[in-house]
């Protein structure tokens, strides 16, 4: 099995920054950093990473559910959303997709990676 | 007027008062009439018994002065033959009356008597009772009736004779009672019992109206009728009275009453005792007439007074009833005039609707509402046409149908002018006596004011939790941040001990992130609950320290307790401190223990104790290694006001209390 790959959804240049440098350490094939919902969306139809780690707020009118909803449309990743919100105020909107788990801020990097292993794993 | 019906138990009482009042007027008349017929009676007797005490009185005084004189005459004294002429003459003259004239001598022996009786001369009468009494007293005495050798019943005056100061006898005068007695006490008639009855002084009967006396005691006469012997002690006292008695009829066996009247007569030294009687029942009957008048006089104001308190009752009735009737009318006037008052300037508009739901009344306001000027413009609308959505009604209608009344349903109700408002309804239904809807009555009230409020009410709300979660959104976003600075810096730094300070600087955040996680999570913006952050700290710690291969058993002994963020942040950031201590001062692949014991000591003092088998080496304690413990020690004490007990000498044992309301609700 390769290294997965992995597109880092964040607007927050810092957080994205030490995910991206900790994702490659850990030998992920990091794909791109997306700010916005619509560069999201294009990176993951062009690149089809295996992994999405989602942020849900993001800059533009479009958020991160938005974009997890049209790229599950075009192939089946592995969304992983996180976000400083409680994920009960989007319940709603999440019940609809499928999804690999919400992490709520702070995130510490051993938990998604925790996360992902077990996924590959299997 | 309705018929007005008296109530027979008022009816029947004051009946039974003019009965009663009847009876006593009846009684209190009749007793006063009975009470003059008793004194007329009584006048009557008194006059009869003076008339014959006045008789016998001048009779006996007349008798008593002739013989007052004969009794100091010489020739009478010497009682020669010119006193016995004196006395025959003396006798032819009264002889009417005067039967006979006695004379004695000292021993009682008869020595004269005229008319002439032979054999009587030389009897010693010496044993009368008169004769005892004049011989013993030497003083004039008059005899009891008593029958005469000649057959007639006779009375006797003795006078007393003296010669030279010494008795020498005495002269009687021999009277014919029955006729003097007939002459004064025959003539005594008062009604048909009035009768009359005259004792002497020692109670012998003189006469009787009943019968012939026979010179016995009236004690001996009556001793079976203790009414007579009553009358005749009250006769003998010597005084004048009225007595009224039982009498007893030996022949008849029968008793009644009798009123007598009694008087002394002064006889002599003596008295005799007269009493008039008279039957009470002849009274009686004789007040019958009276009575009868009587009674139907009262018969008849009875009747009136039965008629007249049925016709007062009534009249009363009458007059109450109006007094309630107009009462009523007045306190009715005087409540449609408040409830009018009410429904015209209460801010709710009155409307009511026929079997079609078309509206056949409102108040102004209800005018007012729908912007009209007149309450007949909206006469005979249909309620449904002044709706915004007309099909709303139906439902309202059908529920006020099945329930007769609704409350609070709100509609968007059309004005005049095209304008809406927003209405709640009420409305029950009136139904006729088939049970089949008749009317409809309701009230509507504007609360589009109400809704408007309601809706910035909600709308102000929802800006709160956006803005409360926008806050823990960005402390969050922030508190990650950090971590990520922290772990670049952990990242480009080659020293293992400091990239493990950095670690452990990404824990505490955690531990802080924890207890927002916790109170977003509890729906209160103050208080954490303890236990629950405590099993989501534990969980996280076991689950991000795995690499210092030590599992810790950590049991909570507490219940749920609600305390200050305040508070729960140091006490999070000192059992964090203290598991990561443990941590790492644990024997490679070792296990040990932690008790976190949490609980109300007294009233407002809480208190927490960490407690654990696993015994610290002491240069571990004294190194700089332990700087976070003492650091977050202080942090405890300055933060919770308070002293932390620690000992690591048998393990771990570190306790703390505080005040727990220590701090105050911040929102």
């Amino acid at each position: 099995m390769g290294n997965p790959s992995i597109l880092i959804v964040e607007d927050e240049s810092i957080t994205a920054t030490f995910l991206e440098l900790k994702f490659k350490r850990e030998n992920y094939n990091v794909v791109s950093v997306a700010t916005t919902a619509d560069d999201a969306i294009k990176c993951a139809i062009e690149n089809k990473p295996e992994f999405i780690l989602m942020d849900i707020r993001l800059e533009g009118k479009k958020d991160g559910i938005d974009a997890a909803k049209e790229i599950l449309n075009h192939y089946n990743p592995k969304v992983i959303f996180v976000s400083g919100y409680e994920p009960a105020g989007f319940m709603n909107r999440l019940e609809t997709l499928e999804y690999l788990a919400f992490l709520t801020k702070p995130v510490e990097f051993h938990t998604v990676n925790e996360l992902i292993k077990k996924v590959v794993q299997k | 007027m309705k018929n007005i019906k008296i109530n027979n138990k008022v009816w029947f009482v004051v009946n039974f008062i003019v009965l009663l009042l009847c009876l006593f007027f009846f009684n209190s008349f009749y007793q006063n009439e009975r009470q003059n017929k008793i004194n007329e009676i009584i006048n009557h007797q008194k006059l009869h018994a003076k008339q014959a005490s006045k008789s016998f009185s001048e009779l006996f005084e007349n008798w008593n002065g002739i013989l007052n004189y004969l009794s100091h005459e010489e020739k009478i004294i010497q009682m020669n033959k010119n006193g016995e002429q004196l006395l025959r003459e003396i006798r032819d003259i009264y002889k009417t009356s005067l039967k006979g004239i006695t004379r004695t001598d000292k021993n009682g022996v008869i020595i004269f008597t005229t008319p002439y009786f032979p054999n009587s001369i030389g009897t010693d009468i010496s044993k009368q009772k008169h004769m005892i009494k004049i011989l013993t007293y030497h003083q004039p005495v008059i005899s009891d009736v008593f029958k005469a050798v000649q057959g007639f019943q006779a009375i006797v005056i003795h006078y007393p004779i003296f010669k030279n100061g010494i008795y020498n006898g005495s002269i009687a005068f021999l009277f014919d009672f029955e006729k003097i007695s007939k002459k004064i006490l025959d003539q005594i008639k008062i009604g048909k019992t009035g009768k009359a009855l005259l004792i002497s002084e020692e109670g012998v009967e003189l006469y009787n109206s009943y019968r012939n006396t026979q010179d016995i005691s009236v004690f001996e006469l009556e001793k079976n009728n203790q009414g007579r012997l009553l009358l005749a002690k009250n006769m003998l006292s010597g005084k004048e009275g009225i007595i009224i008695f039982n009498d007893y009829h030996l022949k008849s066996k029968e008793e009644e009453n009798q009123i007598a009247y009694y008087v002394p007569i002064k006889i002599l030294n003596s008295f005799w005792s007269l009493a008039i009687t008279y039957s009470e029942e002849e009274m009686i009957s004789s007040l019958s007439e009276f009575r009868n008048k009587l009674i139907i006089l009262f018969a008849l104001i009875f009747l009136g007074g039965v008629l007249s308190s049925y016709f007062g009752i009534k009249g009363w009735l009458v007059l109450k009833e109006k007094a309630a009737r107009e009462k009523a009318e007045k306190d009715f006037k005087e409540s449609e005039t408040r409830y009018k008052s009410l429904v015209e300037n209460i801010n709710v508009g009155f409307f009511q609707l026929n079997d079609s739901q078309q509206i056949i009344n409102v108040n102004q306001n209800c005018v007012k509402l729908f912007g009209y000027n007149d309450s007949n413009e909206l006469n005979n609308l249909q309620l449904k046409n002044l709706l915004i959505n007309e099909e709303d009604i139906n439902l309202f209608f059908e529920e006020l149908e099945n329930l007769g009344a609704v409350k609070d349903k709100e509609f968007k109700f059309r004005t005049k002018d095209g304008k809406y408002f927003w209405a709640s309804v009420n409305a029950v239904v009136l139904r006729n006596d088939e049970g089949k809807s008749k009317t409809y009555l309701g009230s509507i009230k504007d609360i589009t004011e109400n809704k408007r409020f309601i809706s910035l009410l909600e709308n102000s709300i929802k800006e709160k939790d956006i803005l409360i979660q926008e806050i823990f959104h960005r402390t969050k976003n922030n508190m990650q941040v950090i971590y990520s600075l922290m772990e670049l810096y952990s990242m480009s730094c080659n020293d293992v001990s400091m990239q493990k300070v950095f670690r452990e600087m990404g824990g505490r955040i955690q531990s802080m992130a924890l207890v927002h996680k916790s109170l977003f999570e509890s729906q209160q913006l103050s208080n954490v609950p303890l236990k629950l952050y405590l099993q989501k700290l534990i969980k996280y710690l076991s689950e991000s320290f795995q690499d210092y291969n030590c599992s810790i058993d950590v049991k909570l002994n507490m219940e749920e307790y609600y305390l200050l963020f305040d508070i729960v942040l140091p006490c999070g950031l000192f059992i964090n401190e203290i598991i990561i201590f443990m941590m790492k001062n644990c024997p490679t692949n070792n296990k040990t223990n932690l008790i976190i014991t949490a609980q109300e000591t007294d009233k407002n003092q809480f208190e927490i104790r960490l407690s654990s088998e696993l015994v610290i080496n002491n240069n571990k304690l004294n190194s700089n290694d332990e700087l976070g413990i003492s650091l977050f020690i202080k942090l405890i004490e300055m933060q919770l006001r308070t002293k932390i007990n620690c000992s690591f000498d048998k393990g771990i044992d570190i306790s703390f209390s505080f005040n727990k309301d220590l701090y105050f609700e911040r929102i």
